[in-house]
């Protein structure tokens, strides 16, 4: 079951690019909320108590906004270059009793037998689509491994979800494979130094005919 | 596989500019841990090679992406030659890499794993880069 973190928010009188990064030097992350009828809102949260509710595990937010509080989903975080500061952050108003769509991590638990054996695990999604109402909805999905063969995988629709949840299966197909097994791959032959000299050679032998063909076939053709 | 486009409009092209940074390829997509470059500059398609040979032996079975490709062809003019005559001929194939950009992703991995691997690439490199971990939210 979710936790449902709360947020301490106030709604952003000014809009624009400039007055967004004046409020991000001011500690002051923007935000919008919008979705179930009502109109979008922009906001401005503080940096710091949104950048530790995104560390907390869950989705679902209790935004105070003035005297008034909304339940919103979140939607969207955007961060910097670098990933480390959070730039802007979209949620979707929601009812904790209405059933929604929403995107759950998957926590794998144990070794798969087949990475025993020698194969290489493969992680196709690291997150399913599931259908819950929202105040039900996982902070993670445990998913257990150890029973992965080489050359068997683990499909969406074979992960046990708790009673009320199910799978999406407008965004994600139960056949979607989650977690593969394969085969150990042959060892590499170990590239040495006269394997790189060809490859270079070869490369600026075919440079100047390559390259002189189609420039001469774009004039022939104009 | 050569590390070179099969076929390109323009044998050479201008230097063009490493300003800013990446907008674009500066997330972790397809393995589990990222190399990120902090610097910009041009990566030759030879060391984005002896990086990939350095990830694959330093993590034997280990899922290896190389992020980027070395699209821009570089020349250079042969050495004691006068100036003029026209531009150069080129010399190899180089990425452009502005800060942010990943460069090479390793999965199926541990972290401890994908540290030394990404470690021994990091050498390899001309620009300074750090170990990026794919982001859950």
């Amino acid at each position: 079951m979710s936790t449902v973190l709360s947020l301490q928010a106030e709604p952003r009188p000014t809009q624009g690019s400039r007055e967004a990064r004046r409020s991000r030097r001011a500690g002051r992350i923007p935000a919008n909320v919008y979705g179930h009828g009502e109109g979008n809102a922009a906001l401005l949260l503080d940096a710091h108590e949104l950048e530790l509710a995104l560390a907390k595990p869950g989705n679902i937010f209790e935004l105070k906004i003035g005297g008034k509080s909304e339940n919103a989903l979140i939607k969207e975080v955007q961060y910097d270059t670098f990933g480390q500061h959070v730039l802007h952050v979209d949620f979707a108003r929601i009812d904790l009793s209405e059933e929604i769509e929403v995107e759950v991590n998957l926590e794998l638990r144990g070794t798969p037998a087949g990475v025993t054996q020698g194969g290489n695990i493969l992680v196709h999604h690291n997150t399913i689509w599931v259908r819950c109402i929202a105040s039900a909805v996982p902070s993670v999905l445990e998913v257990d491994v150890s029973s992965i063969e080489i050359g068997h995988a683990l499909h969406a629709g074979e992960i046990p979800l708790p009673a009320g949840i199910k799978l999406d299966t407008h965004k994600m197909e139960a056949e979607t494979q989650i977690i593969g097994v394969l085969a150990p791959r042959a060892a590499e032959p170990e590239p040495g130094e006269g394997d790189e000299e060809p490859v270079e050679g070869v490369a600026e032998g075919e440079k100047a005919p390559e390259g002189d063909k189609p420039e001469g076939e774009d004039k022939g053709g104009a | 596989m050569k590390n070179m486009p099969k076929r390109f409009k323009h044998r050479k092209v201008q230097k063009g500019s490493l300003r800013g940074l990446a907008t674009r390829g500066h997330t972790v997509a397809f393995g589990d841990f990222g190399l990120q470059s902090l610097e910009p500059g041009w990566l030759s398609a030879r060391c984005l090679e002896a990086g990939r040979v350095a990830a694959t032996r330093a993590a034997p079975g280990a899922r290896v992406t190389i992020r980027i490709f070395p699209h821009k062809p570089i020349t250079s003019i042969p050495a004691e030659t006068r100036m003029g005559k026209g531009k150069g001929e080129p010399e190899y194939w180089a990425a452009v890499v502005k800060p942010g950009t990943v460069i090479f992703e390793v999965g199926g991995v541990t972290a401890e794993q994908a540290k030394v691997a990404l470690n021994r690439v990091a050498h390899k490199l001309p620009v300074s880069t750090r170990m990026v971990a794919r982001r859950t939210r």
